[in-house]
């Protein structure tokens, strides 16, 4: 049995040494969290812990989980679901409503339903979308900025969801959360699948050779045209280019945000990979922060993460791409 | 027999399209069997607001990749916001990266009966 006390504020800068904490639970049947000095965490911090303790339950572990003593960092872990997806049932001290454009509980990615990307998209858009860009989208076919926020979320999340569906063998959760002080809007993600690395191995991937460990694994994983599903082109049909990461990774950091990876034993940051000795993230977590007020621009800046990510000028001879659309 | 047809991809997809796996089984059921006919292809992006890469790839990236350049002189696209152009030129570019100029159009994809499609 281990005892894991979680104390003080866990955000995305401090995702390393929760997760540290969190390994101490590798090889013990009984774990025992402690949450009770907990004052507050964010949903990157949430996600990653959803994602730890699902992994334990996967192996068959006995989790014991003491809730935060302080009722706001209790309130909000009710909020985003947290013990609901655990089916801990807690009265809730508070009446469920329309989270007014701050947050998206946490949902579960199940299956490989063709609209679920789509519709956690949209969901996710509507949610943390400012009051005027959901007006925009609902009443307006225009091009303005407010819509481009919302054509971004849904974008982004599309491609996060795409990619559990696509390499992950178990489910997944998804939510995310707007913070007013710093102006970011943070999208996070946790799977209990079989991890980046292990995708590679599995599917035959000969970029599997390629990497050794699983931070060599995070590394090739956000590099363009990179998927363990890009080898497989069954009658020249394959339905995966490898770039999604690359350019949320990309847009995450030009945007004033930032991204965290991590499976299996790799953790990843754009300063740092680290592959942890002990302990390993039983799947695979992404988190990326983007700037709300950078959504404006969206489409000029995936425009430049196109063409300086995956090298796209030129790559048309003689022909004027602009004539195709009418 | 109509020379051109158009695909109302909010009828086929709904407004925003992430399922590479649907693109690749429009493309293989529906879409190719009407090139391989001659027909061309007006590709209606009324109410579209988002298309992934996955999606694109799978759709007009792997439709260039068999068929190259040639295809474009048939295949045309209206109504198309500028996220959704942005990630249809860009398939369509990394498709045609893919293509090999010796390259007909695979002759093993054939279209299934009760193809199930929206023609304009």
């Amino acid at each position: 049995m281990v005892q894991i006390n979680l104390n003080g504020t866990y955000k995305d800068t401090s995702l390393r040494s929760l997760l540290l904490q969190l390994y101490k639970g590798a090889g013990c049947e009984r774990i025992d969290l402690d949450l009770s000095s907990l004052k507050f965490l964010t949903s990157s911090a949430m996600a990653a812990l959803i994602g730890v303790i699902r992994g334990w339950e996967h192996d068959g572990k006995e989790v014991y989980i003491a809730p935060p003593c302080g009722s706001s960092c209790l309130t909000y872990m009710q909020r985003m679901n947290f013990y609901r997806l655990f089916d801990i049932e807690m009265e809730e001290p508070f009446t469920r409503r329309d989270p007014s454009s701050r947050f998206v509980p946490f949902e579960c990615i199940k299956g490989r339903s063709s609209d679920l990307a789509d519709l956690l998209g949209q969901q996710i858009a509507a949610c943390i979308a400012p009051e005027e860009a959901r007006m925009e989208v609902l009443f307006s076919d225009d091009d303005s900025s407010q819509t481009g926020f919302y054509d971004g979320i849904v974008y982004s999340v599309s491609e996060l969801v795409k990619n559990v569906q696509q390499h992950s063998k178990g489910t997944g959760v998804i939510g995310a959360q707007y913070y007013p002080s710093t102006g970011l809007t943070e999208i996070a993600i946790a799977d209990v699948g079989v991890g980046i690395h292990n995708s590679f191995i599995e599917s035959g991937s000969p970029l599997a050779a390629k990497m050794k460990n699983d931070a060599e694994a995070l590394e090739l994983a956000i590099q363009p045209e990179v998927s363990s599903k890009t080898h497989l082109d069954v009658i020249g049909l394959g339905e995966n280019r490898g770039v999604g990461l690359s350019l949320l990774t990309w847009l995450a950091t030009h945007s004033g945000g930032s991204y965290v990876l991590a499976s299996g034993q790799g953790f990843l940051t754009p300063n740092s990979v680290e592959l942890f000795p002990c302990g390993s993230f039983p799947g695979t977590f992404v988190c990326m922060s983007f700037k709300r007020s950078s959504f404006a621009h969206f489409q000029n800046m995936l425009e430049n993460a196109k063409r300086i990510v995956l090298g796209e000028d030129s790559v048309i001879p003689n022909r004027n791409i602009e004539e195709l659309f009418l | 027999m109509k020379d051109h047809i158009t695909v109302v991809m909010q009828d086929v997809f709904g407004i925003s399209c992430g399922s590479g796996t649907a693109a690749v089984g429009y493309l293989k059921e529906f879409l190719l069997p009407q090139l391989q006919a001659g027909r061309s292809v007006r590709f209606d992006f009324t109410g579209v607001r988002v298309i992934n890469s996955s999606f694109g790839n799978a759709l007009f990236g792997n439709l260039c990749k068999m068929m190259g350049d040639v295809v474009l002189e048939r295949v045309v696209f209206e109504h198309v916001r500028p996220i959704v152009k942005s990630e249809i030129s860009s398939s369509i570019a990394m498709g045609l990266r893919g293509f090999k100029p010796r390259g007909e159009v695979d002759k093993s994809v054939t279209a299934p009966p009760n193809v199930t499609h929206s023609m304009g």
